[in-house]
Parts: C-alpha cells; structure tokens; sequence
C-alpha cells in the first residue's frame, strides 16, 4: 500500500522534484481505517479478548488493503495506458513536424483526435500529461524524471490471510463478527454451516454463504466479491473419530466443498432477485421476483472461521502433558474426574509457572485430530482463541460495552416506570454465578433473568417505583432448592422510601449511591455527614 | 501506409474496416500523386505478406455481436481513469438567486459555478416577457422555420443578435454547439480546398464541426501562438480558400485570443474568421457584444447601437457565433455574419435545417435579455469586481489559478480524483456547488475547479467561498502556488517568467455607469431582418 513520505525525505533523494505532484500522488488512495481504529470500534461493545481482537483487526485492515491494491492497481494501469498513448503521440508528432512531412502531418493529427472531442495534442494536454506521469512516478516511488511505466510490483497479487477463531462457548465469537459486521463498509455475511450438508442432500448448499453474501451487497457482484464470510460453528461438521461405515454429508462432506470455495474459485449462484415492492389490486404486498444467475469470484472473499471446538482443550492438554514425559497416569486420572461434556476450560502450565487456557496453543495437527481435514486447515493460516471468560470480564460485560445487559434491564424496568438498581457487589456475585456455570456471557442473561422474574412479576401496577438487588438478592437465588427460583429477596420501594433506597445503596455502593442522589437531585448523603 | 494494409485484411470486424475505409479517404485527398504512387508501391510489397498470415475470422450465425459487452468496457474504463462523471442535482432557485435546493427543498446550497453569468434567466423582466408570450403562442414552435416555425419573435431576435453585433444577419440555432458544427461543416463541405487553422484549444463544438467539414488541410497553432499561425498561413498561396476558427475568452481557461491581430493576418494572407463569443456575450464590450466590441470600447460606447464609423474589429470578423443559453440567460446559439454568409447557411445548411425551432417563448426571452443588459453596462462591471475580489483573495491565501485576463476563475489541481473529492467536500461540508471540471472538458492532468462569479455573488458571499476553499486545500493537502513553483509550475502557475495578463477591463471602463452609454441604447427600435425570411429578388 502507498507509504506517505515525508517531503524532507523526497527533496533529500530526488533533489527539487517534489512539490505539487508530490501532495496530488500523495493523497490518491482512500483511507483505510487502522488497526487500532477498527479495534477501538470493537471495544466499545466487547470486553476483554484483547488478542482475538487485534487478531481480527489486523485482518480486516489486510482485507482491505488488498482490495484496494487490487482497484488501484487496475486505476493505476488505466493510468499507464493513458500515458504511453499520450507519449506515443507526441512523439509521433514531433517526429512528423521536425520530418516536415506535410501531409502526413495532417493524417497523424486526424489520427490523433479521432474518438477525442478535444484536441490531444495541445500545449495544455502535454502539461497535463507531464503532471500525470510525475504523479504516477511518486506512486511508485521512482525518481521523478525516470519512467515508472515498467514498474515491477504491477504483478504482484496479493492473496488472502483466512481467519480461524477458536473460543469455548459465550466468549463472544459471534458477537465480534457481528460487531465487524456493523462497522464494515464492506458486505458481511453470517453463515451457520450446522445447516449445511453435501450438494444434493437435503439441507443448504455451501453456496448459500455467498448467496447471503451477495444479498447484503444489494446484488452488487463486485461489492460482494470483496466482502467478508462468517462460518460459524464450523466444528460441528468435524469427521467423526470412528467411521460409521457411511458417507458423512453434513460433516466431512461439507468440508470438502468448502475447499474450493474458501481458496478461491468462480461460484455461479442462481437466485431470486426482488425487482420491486409493489402490492396486487386487492393490497396485499407482493414482491416479484426475478431469478437470475451470478458469478462470484471468490478469490478476494476473506473468510474467518469460528468455533467452540468442545473437548479441543483437553487433547492440547494431552499433547502437551506427553510432550512434558508427565506421568501419564495422573493425567488418566484427571481425565477420569472429569465429566466428558465439562464446561470448564482446561488451562495448561507453562514453563515460567502462568498458566493459560489450552485453546491459546492450538496447533493446526489439533485441529485435524478434532476431526477437520487438513486440507480445510492448510487454507487458513491464522489460527486464534478467544480466552474464556473470568469473573471481571463477565462483570465488566454487565455494565460497560454499547449494549450492556444491565442498561437493557434498566430500561426495561422503565418502561413501566421502576428504577432498577443493582449494586457492584451483587453483579460481582452474578459474574462469579455464572462463571461456575460456565455457558460464558449468554449465562449472565439467564442468572439476571432468574433473579428478575419475580421483581419482573410483582412491580408492573403496585405502586413500587425503586428496587434493590444487592448481594443478598442474588445469595438468596443460590440458596433456594429449585435452579428456577422465584422466592428472591429484592427490596421494593415506594416513591416516599426513597431515603431509604439511598441509605441501602450506600452500605454496598457508594458509587451507585452518588448516581442515584445526582439523578434525584440531592445533597449527597456522604456530605451531610 | 496503413489504410492499404487494411484494405488487404478485409476479415477484420466490420467496425475497423468501415473505419479504414473513411480514413483512406480523407488519406487520399490529402496525399499528393508522388506519395500516393510511393503508398501502392509498398502496398505492394506488404500485401504479399499479409496475405500469408493466417486469416482470423470469427464471424458466426450463432451469437450476435456482444453489444452490452462492448459498451460495459467503455463505461469501465471511464470509472477507472476517474473521468465518469456525477450530475448533481441543482435546483436554481429563481428567486433566491444564487441559492439552489438539492433533491429536498430545505437542503440549500450556494451555486458557483454556473454559466448564467449575468443571473439573466432569473431577470423577472426577462421571466415576464416569457410568461406572456407563453400564454399567447404556446408552449413549441411547431416545426422547421421552413414548415412551421418562423415567427415574429425569431426575426425580433435575429434581428437583436444582428444589432448587437453590428452585422447584416444572424441566424438562430438550437444550440451554438449546433451553429458551430453546422456553419463550420457546411464551409468546408462547400468551400473546395479550404485550409482550416485552428487554435489548439477550441471548444469540442468547433473540433468536431472541423471534422465534419472534412477540409483538405487542417492545421492546429499552438494557443494563442499568431507567429505560429502566421508561419502557417505563409505556406500558402494567398489565393487557397483559408479559415481561422477561433474563441475570444477560452472557457476553461479563461485567455483572451487577439482578436485585431487575428484579423490582421487574415486580412494580409485572405482568410476568413471565424470567432466563438459563447464565453464572452454579455460581459464585455459597452453593451454586451463580446470582446470583440470591447477592444474597440470607446468608439463604441459613443455610437451606441449604430456602427462605428472607421471598420471597428466587430465589422472585420467574418462570423461570430454566441449562445443564447449562458449570459442570455435562456437556450439557443447563433451565428452573426453578412447577410449573404447568413442567406447560405439558412439555404443549405442541415443542422439548421432540419430541426424544429426553438420555443417562442424562449426566444421572446433571449431578445428581452439582450435588450435588458445592453443598456446595463453595472451588470458587467459587477461581475468583473466581485471576479476581482475572488481572484485576488485566491491569491492571498496561495491557491493556485490559472491566470487569466477574464471572468473566468479556475482553480488548478491537476488530479481528476482529487477535483471530484475537493468538489464533493464543497458540497457536503461547506454547502457550495463548484463542480470539477474533468476530461474531455479539459485535458487529463489538469483537472481544475471552475469558479464564476455573478453581480450576485457579492463580497460576504465570496468571504465565505474562499474560507471553504481554503479548508477544502488543507483538508486534501491540495498542491498551492508555491508547491507548483517547486516543480517548474503548470499552465501558467508557478512558472518563472510568466508575464500576469492585464485585466480585460480597465479601471476607467469599470468607472462608467449606465448614463455614460449612448441613449440609442435604451429601448431602441430595432427594424426586422429581410435574411430572417429569405431575400426576394
């Protein structure tokens, strides 16, 4: 991609040769959002993942670099055309003028001009065309006087990097690619490939990832063919480790068909396009539609891969534990105490005594062993794991990403005109709860929904305006026999017990306290003090 | 030499060969009888060997010619080499001159960059004139001028056009890119060996007029360059049928041809001229006739309507045609000639010919426009000062613009990209409309921003302008003066040695005001053409 060069740099290099032409080639490529740009939009809305992040980052920025290389390369190569013509015509020209071949001389102008409504060869059109070539030559970072026409990186193509992201269930997968989704101004499709079985079985196509494509794209085939594929859940179609003795159509058999596609390969998709909303004469809405045939290249597609790859930990763990000559039958034993579906993340130890989840040392033989084809594998060479999430990070996805489930509670106890209030403590303590049942940031929403149903029942109409949960709230949902409770302690306040609310507040949180006496308009309690 | 090696490989596709066909053509009324004998010489000895080469022929009865292919290419290519062009859409609104609302009413911008240089079609003398004419003869002329079409109010107006130029006839056109293609064509059809020099930079309608005219000889001076022309014109014998077509404010660049020295070659080696006013009606000269009448600016402002008495430049030009759509504020071109030159293009020439005429309406308000703003010399003087303002605040502030001696004011960038981007910026942030002026409009590499400023466009207004164009180069990190003069300077910018032209209008003329003009200006009479409908004998 076009470097900027500061203009010291030049003049030192290129001696008075810079200026305007300089700032005009400068300036020619659209900007691309950084890295740190694209990773600044993902944080807003996830918390924690910060290696999966950048990794994605990263990827996308690369994305986009080659498919705009690949644009201005062709711009560039017009450009090219251009300048050789314009040369070719000068020189044809001169060399008529200083041979005084009359004649000729006219036929060559006639030739010159002959699709052009303005005059080519004027003084004008030479000025202009000694700016454009300058231009061209700092693009290409050659010495300004010397032809950059036979540049040698025209060729060079770039190929695509394919992302695989493993990451144990709730750790935000799906989350980030659809947080990508929203913040790309390229396409982006979301594909399941559970639904996916081998051509000709019942099921979906693995074209139908691209269909999705080219429907976010407006069918626009050249937008979609510089879009982004999302495969989620792509260890569902893992082989299984014994052959059953019959073809595997919605496993390894996608897998297969998916090869092609991935490295990049002309798709012909035939499908049906809406051509326009109209409604018939007795008003219902009807769209026709028109179906028609597409070819998509899908060579400059990025793919990013995702999966919870369930059980891959404990074959790292494995591997590794041999690798380290450990008794093995200690390990047996782990392995023994273990439930076979534990939620739980197997964490390695490494050399320097820190421990990290196993997922993080995924090697692409792993990745076969769990059952995926090598040759799936070998097509995506960036391999990374999202980390399971700790007890901090399930707190901080409570409160603080765009979208946050405390806010969405928040409101929705507003609608009905009860201001929610949940003290740190008490969201610690749901962290903590749902980190021992292990279903990730999707558990946090269950846990809340626990602990709200019977607020969420006894609020609506009965003259409450405040509730409380703080720690005790949420012990008391552990205490109970039946895992959906509905005895939860939560404290209920009318509008005059609002001193009350805030006295509480402050015995568990003195931030939450300070919020609330600003939003009603108090002297803080602290002070009065 | 080419054509015959064509000509000897008839499998080529039917386009190229048709082509080679014309081109052998125009090759062999141009070739004298030596080159001729030399070019069947070596066709052939290069027939034989074409012959040899394996013939290609993909003719077929199964496909058709791939047409959309073909045409997919074209318009690829124009996106990829940034020349594809936007229409942005720009109401003008009449009474809120020079505002204009996009695609909704409430979203205004500023517009700078249209050729209603004088605001005329927003005259509400000139809209009521129209309005009344529309209620008593209709909305279309109905016809050819032969069939339907000629009317009172085309032979007022030609014999407005007549008067302002101070020439025996004019002749209307549906566009002055008609009156320039169709005059210059039928010159050469007729005219048998006529030798056309051209300027370099004449304007696509005179380009393509010479095309059609299909002259013996053309040749093309250097811009502005009259030793070169002359060098040109040495070459032949005084007796060759010769003409010079040229412009006198060049649209894009806004230079001023010398219009008496032009006319003196001319008159020492016996050519005809031919000057394109389009850019110039309206706004020089004491009553609008162009720079031709301005060069003589004195003479004529005592005279008024009447002719001077010595041959002033204006009589020494053979044809000016104009346009009826810029400063006249509506639709139309014209050419203005002798009335015998006007008798044969309104005889044989077919794109006069064979085209409906223009509405009456529209004609009523061309002739109502040229009398308005003959009389109001301010008009012009207004345009040239708040041009001036512009200019000299563009300066201040180190933006490049080509220098020039007219109303004409663009900005250099030299980028087709980057024109489009600074325009859209304009547009978006700043609410302005300039558009960017890309290829074929102008030549590739030195694409520019087009300002033209009105007697609208006052001086808060033009504060405002060049603050967002300011912001518009810093923003793009656009190339300024000093940047040019880096690297040796282009069209004039930031070239050592270039030589600032002096203003057309000077500061005495810009010190009269409309009492200064003669009273045979005001409301003349203004007698109707006998050339208009044909001269009876």
């Amino acid at each position: 991609m076009f470097r900027y060069i500061p203009l010291r740099h030049i003049v030192r290099h290129y001696g008075a040769v810079s200026g305007a032409s300089q700032k005009l080639a400068q300036k020619r490529w659209t900007k691309v959002p950084s890295p740190k740009e694209l990773k600044g939009f993902l944080d807003e809305y996830i918390i924690g993942q910060e290696t999966g992040k950048k990794v994605l980052s990263v990827a996308v920025y690369n994305h986009y670099l080659r498919i705009n290389d690949k644009q201005r390369k062709l711009e560039l190569k017009r450009e090219k055309e251009i300048i050789r013509e314009g040369l070719a015509r000068e020189k044809k020209l001169r060399e008529l003028e200083e041979g005084k071949d009359e004649p000729d001389k006219f036929s060559a102008e006639a030739d010159t001009d002959q699709s052009e409504p303005i005059f080519n060869g004027s003084s004008e059109a030479k000025a202009g065309l000694r700016n454009l070539q300058r231009q061209l030559n700092i693009s290409f970072n050659e010495e300004a006087d010397n032809t950059a026409l036979d540049a040698k990186d025209d060729d060079l193509e770039l190929s695509k990097s394919n992302v695989l992201v493993v990451g144990p269930s709730g750790s935000g997968k799906t989350l980030l690619a659809s947080t990508l989704a929203r913040i790309l101004d390229v396409p982006i499709a979301i594909t399941d490939c559970t639904q996916l079985t081998q051509a000709g079985y019942i099921g979906e196509d693995v074209e139908v990832c691209i269909e999705r494509l080219l429907v976010n794209a407006d069918f626009d085939v050249a937008k979609a063919e510089r879009g982004i594929i999302v495969l989620d859940e792509i260890d569902k179609l893992a082989k299984p480790s014994a052959s059953i003795g019959t073809k595997d159509v919605s496993g390894e058999g996608v897998q297969q068909s998916l090869l092609k596609i991935i490295e990049g390969h002309k798709v012909e998709i035939t499908t049906e396009r809406p051509l326009k909303k109209g409604s018939d004469d007795r008003g219902n809405q009807k769209t026709p539609k028109k179906s028609e045939t597409f070819v998509i290249d899908t060579s400059n597609i990025l793919f990013m891969i995702m999966g919870a790859f369930v059980g891959l930990d404990k074959h790292i763990v494995k591997r590794i534990n041999r690798m380290k000559n450990i008794d093995t039958e200690i390990s047996k034993e782990n392995e023994n105490q273990k439930a076979r579906f534990s939620n739980t993340i197997e964490e390695v130890e490494l050399g320097n005594g820190k421990k990290v989840p196993a997922l993080n040392l995924t090697t692409p033989s792993d990745l076969v062993s769990f059952g995926l084809i090598p040759e799936l594998i070998g097509r995506v060479p960036i391999v990374t794991a999202l980390q399971p999430l700790q007890r901090d990070d399930l707190f901080h996805i409570l409160k603080e990403p765009k979208n946050a489930l405390l806010d969405q509670y928040e409101y929705i106890f507003n609608q009905f005109g009860v201001r929610l209030c949940v003290t740190d403590k008490a969201l610690q303590k749901i962290a903590q709860f749902a980190l021992r049942e292990g279903t990730g940031a999707r558990g946090l929403r269950g846990i809340m929904e626990r602990i709200l149903l019977n607020v969420n029942y006894e609020c609506p109409e009965s003259g409450i305006s405040y509730v409380l949960v703080n720690e005790k709230t949420v012990d008391s949902l552990q205490q109970t026999e039946y895992s959906l409770a509905t005895h939860v302690d939560a404290k209920y306040y009318s509008r005059g017990q609002r001193d009350d609310l805030i006295r509480d507040v402050y015995e568990e949180d003195k931030n939450l306290g300070s919020v609330l006496d600003e939003e009603f308009g108090r002297t803080p309690t602290l002070k009065k003090k | 030499m080419r054509p015959f090696i064509q000509k000897s490989t008839p499998t080529l596709s039917k386009r190229t060969s048709t082509f080679s066909i014309t081109k052998k053509y125009t090759y062999a009324n141009a070739a004298t009888a030596t080159a001729a004998a030399a070019a069947s010489a070596t066709a052939a000895g290069t027939t034989t060997s074409t012959n040899n080469a394996p013939i290609v022929n993909h003719a077929t009865q199964e496909t058709p010619f791939d047409y959309n292919g073909l045409i997919d290419n074209e318009l690829r290519k124009k996106r990829l080499d940034k020349s594809y062009r936007y229409f942005n859409n720009i109401n003008r609104l009449a009474k809120e001159f020079p505002l204009a609302h996009r695609q909704m009413e409430n979203d205004k911008v500023t517009v700078w960059c249209s050729n209603d240089y004088l605001a005329l079609s927003k005259n509400q003398q000139v809209i009521n004139k129209m309005k009344l004419t529309l209620d008593k003869y209709g909305a279309g002329a109905g016809g050819t001028r032969n069939i339907a079409g000629h009317n009172k109010l085309t032979m007022e107006l030609e014999a407005e056009l007549a008067t302002l130029h101070k020439k025996e006839g004019a002749l209307v056109f549906s566009s002055c890119f008609v009156a320039n293609d169709a005059v210059l064509t039928l010159l050469g059809e007729k005219i048998k060996d006529l030798v056309i020099f051209s300027d370099e930079l004449n304007h696509a309608s005179m380009i393509i007029g010479i095309k059609h005219a299909k002259p013996v000889m053309k040749h093309i001076f250097k811009h502005n360059d009259l030793d070169e022309l002359e060098r040109m014109l040495q070459m032949y014998p005084k007796s060759t049928p010769k003409l010079i077509a040229f412009e006198s404010v060049y649209s894009m660049a806004g230079s001023v041809a010398d219009i008496e020295k032009i006319c003196d070659l001319a008159e020492k080696y016996g050519c005809l001229t031919f000057l394109d006013e389009v850019h110039a009606v309206g706004l020089y000269g004491p009553h609008g006739a162009g720079v031709a009448e301005h060069v003589d600016f004195e003479s004529h402002r005592q005279v008024g309507i009447k002719s001077t008495e010595f041959k002033s430049v204006m009589d020494r030009v053979d044809m000016i045609t104009g346009t009826l759509g810029k400063s006249f504020g509506t639709v139309g071109g014209y050419v203005a000639a002798s009335s015998k030159l006007i008798d044969w293009f309104r005889s044989y020439a077919p794109g006069f010919i064979f085209t409906t005429t223009l509405p009456p309406a529209v004609m009523a308000g061309a002739a109502e426009a040229i009398r308005f703003q003959r009389s109001h010399l301010n008009l012009r003087q207004d345009q040239q000062r708040n041009t001036a303002y512009v200019k000299n605040g563009l300066k201040q502030l180190g933006i490049p613009v080509i220098p020039n001696p007219s109303h004409i004011v663009p900005i250099l960038i030299g980028n087709p990209d980057l024109a489009k981007q600074a325009s859209d910026i304009l547009m978006e942030k700043h609410k302005i409309y300039v558009q960017a002026i890309n290829f074929p409009t102008v030549s590739r590499g030195t694409e520019r921003l087009r300002i033209t400023p009105t007697p609208g466009h006052d001086n808060e207004l033009s504060d405002i302008l060049l603050n967002a164009i300011d912001d518009v180069f810093n923003e793009l990190q656009l190339p300024r003066i000093r940047d040019w003069e880096i690297q040796g300077g282009l069209l004039g910018v930031g070239e050592p040695g270039f030589k600032e032209p002096v203003n057309l209008w000077t500061q005495d003329q810009l010190n009269l005001t409309n009492e200064d003009l003669n009273p045979n200006v005001f409301n003349p009479v203004v007698e109707q053409l006998e050339v208009s409908s044909g001269i009876k004998e």
